[in-house]
């Protein structure tokens, strides 16, 4: 049942042996060994599992692992050295945007790649984008703040 | 260099040291913690809301290489012992139930079998293989049918669904009706609800059987008391047990129960000697992790022709699913007890009824006493109404001064430091006097809600509510041999931000930088026995025996700092970020010794401690908090409905809050923003919905929607702190009321909107399917 | 919350992607952006032998605009299309309608192809498709076939495709000069399912009343409803200030609701009224840079 697929995870080459049924979430996870990849739902909705693949992002509980073969996965884990993801923990940190922390990274991975096109970040479009990530703990008001501030400096470079 | 005041840490916006591990994804919840040769659990679970079990058939599992057991209840008799809830309360029926059901199923999602295989994939493949043949028995899922003598009964032991009946008098409510110039009822019906952590529960277990020892990681509030139920089931001793509690996702009361999952995982672990896991999904999270809220509630106000109380009575109704993982009296009891709130009611009476039914059973959840808000002063609004009186003017001719304080509340406990008159104007200015009117698309409402918030327990409160169990705190304080301090207390995290905001505490109270300052929770070898983290008792009954601790602590450092200096007393000494400073000619001056000093003496030069002192320096310190403490608020918000879809958006909300003493600005203001924020959500949103036949049809994150960041609007806080007059630093505690508030002032908010029609909502949520039928005329029935 | 074990076929090319088609039939499910498909297999509520993933097939991936049609690639992502500078300029709607599926994450993984041939009541592409009367290229072994939506879609989640067919592309007409389109989709709370649709295409006529008007209603989990001819006896209606209401009204009689477990009939013929209204509203009123 199990084959042998190769993953590029974070610039990363990495041969496992998965079966096809295999969510991404669980492979990064279980497999990889990243678990800064959270699972929450399983069905799309919580947005805790956002990683990216070739830059966009995506739902790794809504994608098999084996799909990914040809394709560049970032988690949070890969993100450590871009601005952008940095701009965003530091500004969480300090507006207090988190609080248990389990959907923070879905919330700092969707935030990364939509900064980096987003034309007119208005509290508005900040929270619209966000009806993707869920957060039982924060009520999003620190987490709306955190954002604006830091598209005030990010956005538009 | 001198200081004449210090600086304290508590009262610091200081920024939270959790938050770098996991800003990077760092965390370190149940699912990141690797164990090698670990296997994976999955649960049989039943399809039908009510049902015998006939036969089992588990060969076809066990058919599948990688499965290495599927356990059925019967295998499981004798091993682990029943779940009994029978604590001495007049009017509350004893219950029991098995970890596993050998006979009968209760709702849908109730166990049946648990499958141990090598993954998850594997257990899942493997429980649908399962073949469970049974007779299905009518199912009650509507607290008043299964209060009516023939229902079908839940519990085949019991006498009849009715597990609790109870009447608390205060005066003689119903002799004041011929004073009365009005008598109002209403009706308050709150949907059930459930917790919804981001991260979903789950557990290892793992079975030492060298040392014959049991650890079981599991995110937990309460890590001792779990600990004390885990062994009484099993069959084992305290010191044979070590619960450990790491990073949380979230709990709000979901994680406090010891549930039959996980009790069952440790005594297969225990039985194959291989260590096993078991992550909930999503839709066993919100099948079968407890659910909350399902109350009716009924007042009768009795009023003179000011709009005085004369009386009041409560019924409640609540309706508590299959299983009691509680005592069934509790949640709907401190409603009863803290209704009245800052009103003066001289005549009183509450009635609590609880029903068993085929649905989930329930626990509390954050503020379980929710509702009460919402009922006390939406029954003031209904006065208003009727009377024609002003709603504020009766809230004002109805509140008890400060110079009425300390006040026998009628429901039982004494009501102190709390200002509700100052928070009340304090709100009505915020939000404002406009008066919009309503036109052909909207209506508009404007809402007030007064929250007296019970934030912690103490003993006395559960000997006197029968119910058993403490309400103390314990911490322990390590000035470790290089001068650094190790503190912990008996809570455990999840998202508080408690290591932070006790390492704030611990540095004011034994006079170091909080920076030095590690703090362990969550672990019941690392923690001195606690009563973990419910209500709004962490901050008051942990932090408060922390800085007691603390205190004791800095009083035996000077001791030794004295002796040191070659001083016969410590009495002009005080320690500040761990140096002693000395008061001389009415300066304080570094006196030239440090934290690091002592603790090398007491370490490692005991012969020079000053005579009669032992070496070391670890302290441990228990505080009992009064029986009740008490935080208050104001919340006040506007909202607009669209009339030709019902939809409801709330466009300004205000809280004027007082919690007291505040040890972290920035992280008690997240807790009151996340409180409202989930009482908006409960209010508008939430909706655990089973068909007639007892069906879920709401177990996924799609049929169960929570807020999203559209749904909550910018939320204005503003502070009218007193300090609390009976506990250490006069923190009083948070975190709950926000949930009390929304739910009242957005729900009376609507009313208010809906008032010129003559129609008045009385069940939540206010979805827009329900307003839009009280604005046409058309109510619809939710069930 | 596992999927069952199924076998993974990666289509290398389209014509592999036949072939499998054509030796799998009807146990070969295609994988395309998966946002659907995947949450059923999580709950293993379908649990199909073979998938068959698209994902990679740079021949499904195109958008181009000739001949008066806007022709778009099955595999092309609902993100793509809402920013694409030819679907933006030649059929707003469209692009419009992509904006708003689901989340931002979702909408990125999520196709045209997939959404149009789950056929879910509520979704968004079907409602345009529907109004527009797009055309499906549909393709197998046994070669091409072009067949507009609106006779595919049989029944909610039921496309009349072969067992060997996929989709190939799916055709806009561009609308003509002058015709307006709008939609109003209702949600009963953010990020939710549409609980109420309504899409509405409108030729003004010199006079700013109605020469041309169909609308769609997607509602109750109903076939979205295609309402063309019905509509007539509201041409060359003046551009009065009841004229929306007045079309809500008929539209929101004559469709046959019932009660669903979200609302009843009554909600629902009131949210369509109410995105009826809205929908007419905006496309009869006058817009900077056209005549009066």
């Amino acid at each position: 049942m199990k084959t042998r697929v190769t993953l590029t995870v974070n610039g990363q080459v990495h041969d496992v042996e998965i079966a096809p049924h295999y969510l991404l979430s669980d492979v990064l996870r279980d497999v990889v060994g990243l678990t800064a990849t959270h699972v929450g739902c399983e069905q799309g909705v919580c947005g805790a599992c956002t990683v990216l693949v070739d830059d966009r992002p995506a739902r790794a509980c809504l994608t098999f692992a084996i799909q990914m073969e040809g394709h560049e996965i970032t988690t949070l884990e890969g993100l450590r050295d871009d601005p952008v993801t940095q701009a965003l923990q530091q500004a969480f940190h300090e507006r207090h945007a988190l609080q248990c922390g389990f959907c923070t990274p879905g919330f700092l991975v969707t935030l990364s790649a939509w900064l980096k096109e987003a034309t007119d970040p208005t509290p508005a479009a900040v929270r619209d984008l966000l009806t993707g990530n869920l957060c039982r703990c924060t009520g999003y008001q620190n987490i709306v703040e955190a954002v604006l501030s830091v598209a005030a400096t990010e956005c538009g470079r | 260099m001198t200081r004449d005041i210090p600086d304290g840490y508590v009262g610091r916006p200081m920024l939270r040291r959790e938050d770098g591990r996991l800003l990077q994804g760092r965390g370190r919840y149940v699912d990141d913690i690797r164990m090698p040769g670990v296997r994976h659990a999955a649960f049989v679970r039943s399809p039908h809301a009510h049902a015998r079990i006939v036969s089992i058939d588990v060969r076809a599992a066990l058919e599948l290489a990688g499965v290495h057991a599927v356990v059925t209840g019967a295998d499981l008799v004798g091993e682990v012992a029943d779940a009994v809830v029978s604590p001495p309360i007049p009017g509350l029926v004893p219950t029991r139930f098995e970890v596993l059901p050998t006979r009968k199923i209760r709702f849908q999602g109730d166990l049946v079998a648990c499958v141990i295989a090598d993954d998850r994939y594997l257990a899942e493949e493997a429980a649908e293989r399962v073949e469970v043949e049974y007779e299905i028995l009518p199912a009650v899922t509507d607290m008043f049918v299964a209060l009516a003598d023939d229902a079908p009964k839940v519990d085949d032991r019991l006498a009849s669904n009715r597990v609790v009946h109870r009447v608390h008098t205060h005066g003689r409510p119903d002799d004041q009706e011929r004073d009365a110039a009005f008598v109002v009822e209403t009706e308050f019906h709150q949907q059930r609800q459930s917790h919804v952590p981001l991260e979903t529960r789950g557990c290892i277990a793992s079975w030492d059987q060298g040392r014959e020892h049991l650890t079981l990681v599991t995110g937990s509030q309460v890590p001792h008391p779990l600990r004390t139920q885990l062994v009484r089931r099993m069959g084992l001793r305290d010191g044979q047990v070590t619960v450990e509690s790491p990073d949380v996702g979230g709990s709000f009361g979901q994680k406090i129960a010891l549930y039959r999952e996980e009790l069952i995982i440790c005594a297969l672990a225990r039985r194959l000697g291989t260590p096993i896991r078991w992550n909930e999904d999503r839709l066993e999270n919100l099948q079968a992790s407890c659910h909350a809220r399902e109350q009716w509630c009924r007042t009768r106000i009795m009023a003179d022709a000011d709009g005085r109380i004369l009386a009041l009575t409560l019924d409640i109704v609540e309706d508590f699913g299959a299983y009691c993982f509680y005592p069934a009296n509790y949640i709907a009891e401190v409603v009863g007890i803290i209704l009245t709130g800052q009103y003066r009611v001289d005549h009183y009476r509450y009635d609590l009824t609880v029903a068993l039914t085929n649905k989930c059973g329930v626990g509390p959840m954050r503020a379980p006493m929710a509702i009460a808000s919402w009922v006390m002063d939406g029954t003031l609004d209904a006065l208003a109404r009727e009377s024609g009186l002003d709603p504020i003017e009766i809230r004002r001719r109805n509140m008890l001064s400060a110079a009425q304080l300390p006040y026998d509340m009628p429901g039982g406990e004494t009501l102190l430091d709390v200002n509700i008159d100052e928070t009340m104007e304090a709100a009505l200015e915020h939000i404002g006097h406009a008066r919009l009117r309503a036109d052909a698309d909207t209506l508009h409402g404007c809402g007030i809600c007064n929250v007296v918030e019970s934030t912690t327990y103490g003993s006395r409160f559960y000997k006197n509510s029968g119910i058993g169990g403490s309400g103390h705190e314990a911490a322990r304080i390590i000035v470790e041999p290089d001068g650094t301090v190790t503190g912990s207390v008996g809570l455990a995290a999840s998202g508080h931000g408690y290591e932070t905001a006790f390492a704030q505490v611990v540095g004011d109270g034994l006079g170091v930088s909080p920076d030095g300052v590690a703090i362990r929770l969550g672990h019941t070898d690392a923690a001195p026995y606690g009563m973990g983290s419910r209500g709004g008792r962490g901050g008051t009954a942990g932090g408060g025996a922390l800085y007691e601790c603390a205190r004791m602590g800095q009083e035996h450092l000077l001791h030794i700092a004295a002796h040191m200096l070659g001083l016969n007393t410590a009495r002009n000494l005080r320690m500040i970020d761990g140096r002693v400073e000395k008061l001389v000619d009415g300066a304080w001056r570094h006196a030239g010794v440090g934290i690091a000093d002592i603790a090398r003496l007491a370490y490692f030069d005991p012969l020079a401690l000053p005579e009669g002192t032992r070496p070391g320096l670890e302290f441990y310190r228990t505080f009992d908090p009064p029986p009740m403490t008490f935080s208050n608020s104001t919340h006040a918000c506007r909202v607009v409905i669209d009339r030709h879809t019902g939809q409801l958006t709330i466009t300004d909300y205000v809280v004027v809050e007082n919690c007291g003493a505040v040890i972290n600005p920035l992280i008690v203001r997240g807790q009151q923003i996340g409180a409202v924020a989930m009482g908006i959500s409960g209010t508008v949103l939430e909706n655990m919905v089973y068909d007639a036949a007892g069906q879920n049809l709401s177990s996924t994150l799609g049929d169960y929607a929570i807020a999203t960041a559209c749904d909550i609007p910018m939320i204005r806080i503003h502070e009218k702190a007193t300090p609390g007059s009976r506990t250490p630093l006069g923190l009083k505690g948070m975190a709950e009321g926000g949930v009390m508030g929304a739910i009242g002032a957005v729900a009376n908010a609507v009313n208010d909107a809906l008032a010129p029609l003559g129609v008045r909502a009385s069940r939540l949520p206010l979805s827009p399917v329900y307003l839009h039928g009280l604005i046409h005329g058309h109510a619809i029935s939710q069930h | 919350m596992k999927p069952a074990p199924f076998a993974y076929h990666r289509a290398q090319s389209l014509d592999h992607l036949l072939r499998l088609k054509a030796d799998l039939r009807g146990d070969g499910v295609i994988l395309a952006g998966g946002q659907s498909l995947v949450p059923m297999l999580n709950l293993r509520l379908s649990r199909p032998g073979n998938l068959i993933d698209i994902n990679d097939l740079v021949e499904l991936d195109h958008v181009h605009a000739r001949d008066g049609m806007l022709r778009i690639g099955a595999m092309v992502r609902h993100h793509r299309i809402a920013t694409h500078p030819l679907v933006r300029r030649h059929h707003p709607l469209v692009a419009g309608m992509a904006s708003m599926i689901g989340y931002h994450a979702i909408r990125q993984r999520g196709t045209i192809g997939g959404s149009l041939t789950l056929a879910d009541p509520s979704a968004h592409f079907p409602l345009a498709a529907m109004l527009c009367d797009a055309t499906l290229v549909l393709r197998s072994t046994r070669g091409e076939r072009s067949v507009p939506y609106r006779a595919l879609y049989l029944s909610p989640l039921n496309c009349a495709l072969e067992d060997d067919e996929i989709v190939r592309s799916v055709l806009f007409p561009i609308p003509p000069p002058g015709c307006r389109m709008e939609a109003e989709i209702f949600h009963l709370n953010h990020g939710g399912f549409p609980l109420a649709a309504c899409a509405v295409a409108l030729t003004a006529d010199a006079r700013g009343g109605v020469a041309t008007l169909t609308l769609v209603i997607a509602a109750g989990g109903l076939r979205p409803v295609v309402l063309d001819r019905e509509l007539d006896g509201f041409l060359g209606a003046g551009p009065d200030a009841g004229l929306p209401a007045a079309i809500a009204g008929h539209v929101a009689a004559i469709l046959p609701l019932e009660d669903t477990a979200k609302a009843p009939a009554a909600y629902l013929s009131a949210v369509v009224r109410r995105c009826a209204t809205l929908c007419v509203t905006r496309a009869l009123a006058p817009r900077a840079g056209e005549p009066a």
